[in-house]
């Protein structure tokens, strides 16, 4: 077949979220092209949203994706902050944190367990790892639904939350909710750590490629919600500076957009972007599991972002543990900060469970939206995946690899692609 | 349903959505187990199933049909099942609850591949949908007792009541009582009255109720002095209520 160009095309790759083709061109035992092409139906939402008044900005901007729409919703309410100039108090900042927390927690563990693990165990589904690991299964459950607790405690609902809005909260958890918040975040801690272990001791495929890691970077802690955004290498930017340092490209064979960094070159989002900045920052437990398993940052292994969410994992949950117990010590007073409505623009930059998130509207003098942009993770790593994806199939060509196929979808699946949210097309201009 | 002793199959499947129906359904916990124990799951994408299959018992289908590719699914997952379920707003109404009709005329959107138009479809555009399972995000427990009454052989009928139903229920103090337009009265209820709950209007993400009764909801506003909202306007439009009187 010397100088005829074949391709393998992985169609509707299973367990991810949301339908993603990757097709890779191979000439000469070489992989000459990758296109990771989302195939979700363009959802338009940004065109939505415009003309519709402030207030139901959070309730449409949560229906990005099922997955982590806790963040969107948080996300969508920090931008409209901005916009009209609201400032919060600590206490409501520390339970908008919460509310992040409770959605990273729960979709770690959707990800790393439910679609992760049964690659590595040779299956093809969490249900065919039932007869062998049914303990392990019934704990995993057993995380979700505490995590989904947390998030339903300060947010009303574990998809979806209803009480993050514009000011603040339609309503507070009481001393007896945020007390059972605070006894829930400790047994997450200690049942997570022994499938934290499991993910940690896991094999992957050997493959490296350093890339641009690109998160937001604090001082003390894994900053979710607030903080400059740093280009590993390169420096930092603030929020509103956004457009000057990623931009984005219409691709024919994808329904959503794709991003690069400002000369064109690909980054990488994501739990091992934010560990591979922040990674002084991880909290005693995960840190000690880090060492137990010998993970280091920074790691330049695309299948070390499992690794990383599993560390995220314990973090968060001792995160939450910290944020509670200073709740308890100084209860937020009220729910609500007034404020009033009137033009501006607001920019907010946080992190997504699958890593940088950016919500970005314009208001006129009424509060209507006139401008509105998001920009998902997963959009911004399909360059990154192609990139990975050419010299990873390249390698496993030399090596004469026979399942192919499948250590591409575990390299896919590394990314927890999320397509729904990414495929909107939308310009404004 | 297939013989005695034979586990009915069940294909879940998703077009165009957030995918959070689905995510509800996984966060039923260990009771999917039991569900999973009481059929047999032959194909999920999402948590990667695929048997190979002629027929199904039950097709379970979430999201909007956006695109031709879509369409031509789900008009073959009807062909191969005997109950189609819609599952969640999207799927049943094509999410105009919440995100209202699409009007994108002369809109600058720039569209891959060669789509000419934008569309958001409920399914029964397309196929007979024999039950529905309202809500955005639908509630957990209605897609175990949807379960349940289908291994039964029974039929399944969303809640017959509005929001205010169960509100009254959890003793929460009106919103509408505070000001504040509530879309409660003429919304499906089996949420649990969830946003109210939190001091939060009911955004009328189920859809209408059965006896819904739009004018009377515009009274209630109008004698308690509550602006009309512009949502409550286009309700009535859509419903055919002429606008504006």
């Amino acid at each position: 077949m010397v100088g005829v160009a074949r391709e393998v095309v992985l169609e509707k790759v299973a367990r991810i979220e949301g339908l993603l083709n990757l097709a890779v061109v191979i000439k000469e035992g070489k992989v000459i092209e990758t296109r990771a092409e989302a195939l979700e139906g363009t959802r338009l939402l940004e065109r939505i949203l415009l003309g519709r008044d402030y207030e139901e900005v959070p309730d449409l901007a949560s229906r990005m994706c099922g997955v982590c729409q806790a963040i969107h919703r948080v996300t969508s309410v920090q931008a409209l902050e901005e916009a009209l100039g609201v400032e919060l108090p600590e206490q409501l900042e520390l339970l908008r944190e919460l509310v992040a927390i409770g959605g990273h927690l729960q979709s770690h563990i959707l990800h790393l367990y439910f679609f992760v693990l049964p690659d590595f165990m040779g299956k093809s589904s969490i249900f065919e790892l039932l007869p062998s690991h049914e303990q392990l299964i019934r704990r995993v459950l057993r995380l979700k639904r505490i995590a989904n607790a947390i998030t339903e405690i300060v947010g009303g609902r574990a998809v979806h939350p209803v009480t993050p809005v514009v000011g603040g909260f339609t309503s507070l958890p009481s001393r007896p909710k945020l007390e059972r918040a605070l006894s829930l975040a400790k047994t997450f801690r200690d049942l997570v750590k022994e499938p934290a272990r499991l993910i940690l001791s896991l094999e992957a495929p050997e493959f490296e490629r350093k890339t641009a890691y690109v998160s937001l970077k604090g001082d003390g802690g894994i900053p979710l919600l607030r903080g400059p955004v740093t280009i590993s290498g390169r420096g930092e930017f603030r929020p509103r500076e956004y457009e000057k340092y990623i931009k984005y490209i219409t691709e024919s064979y994808s329904m959503a957009r794709h991003y690069t960094l400002s000369d064109g070159s690909e980054y990488m989002v994501g739990a091992l972007a934010r560990l591979n900045n922040n990674h002084p920052h991880l909290s005693d437990g995960a840190r000690e599991l880090a060492a137990t398993f010998d993970v280091k940052f920074p790691s330049y292994s695309p299948f070390d972002n499992n690794r990383a969410q599993a560390l995220e994992l314990v973090h968060f949950a001792e995160r939450a543990i910290d944020i509670l117990d200073t709740l308890l010590e100084s209860p937020p007073g009220r729910a609500r900060v007034s404020f009033e409505v009137r033009r501006g623009e607001g920019v907010a930059v946080t992190e997504a469970p699958r890593g940088l998130l950016v919500h970005h509207y314009k208001l006129d003098a009424k509060g209507r939206v006139t401008l509105a942009n998001i920009i998902t993770p997963t959009a911004q790593n399909y360059k990154n995946l192609e990139a990975d994806a050419r010299e990873f199939v390249t390698a496993l060509l030399e090596r004469g690899a026979e399942d192919l196929e499948r250590k591409t979808e575990m390299l896919i699946r590394a990314y927890d692609p999320c397509v729904s949210c990414s495929a909107r097309f939308f310009r404004e201009h | 349903m297939r013989a005695m002793g034979e586990k009915p199959r069940v294909g879940i499947f998703s077009m165009s959505s957030c995918e959070g129906c689905l995510v509800q359904v996984l966060n039923l916990e260990d009771k999917i187990l039991d569900i999973v124990g009481s059929v047999e799951l032959v194909d999920c994408r999402l948590l990667g199933v695929k048997k190979s299959y002629d027929e199904l018992d039950i097709a379970v289908v979430e999201g909007a049909v956006m695109s031709d590719e879509e369409e031509r699914e789900l008009r073959e997952i009807r062909e191969k099942s005997k109950i189609l379920v819609a599952l969640g707003d999207c799927a049943c109404y094509g999410g105009r609850f919440l995100f209202k009709d699409f009007k994108f005329e002369g809109a600058p959107v720039d569209l891959p591949r060669g789509i000419k138009s934008f569309r958001a479809d409920p399914l029964d555009k397309y196929v007979k949908v024999d039950y529905y399972v309202y809500g955005c995000p639908i509630d957990g427990s209605d897609f175990l007792r949807l379960f349940k009454e289908l291994l039964m052989g029974k039929e399944y009928r969303p809640a017959p009541f509005n929001v205010c139903a169960e509100c009254i229920l959890r003793e929460n103090e009106c919103l509408l009582d505070k000001g504040i337009p509530c879309l409660g009265p003429v919304t499906r209820g089996g949420c649990g009255a969830v946003c109210p709950t939190f001091s939060r209007r009911c955004i009328g993400c189920r859809g209408l109720a059965e006896d819904a009764n739009i004018d009377s909801l515009i009274e209630i506003f109008t004698k308690r002095g509550i602006e009309v909202p512009e949502y409550l306007w286009e309700l009535k439009e859509r419903i055919g209520g002429g606008r504006r009187g």
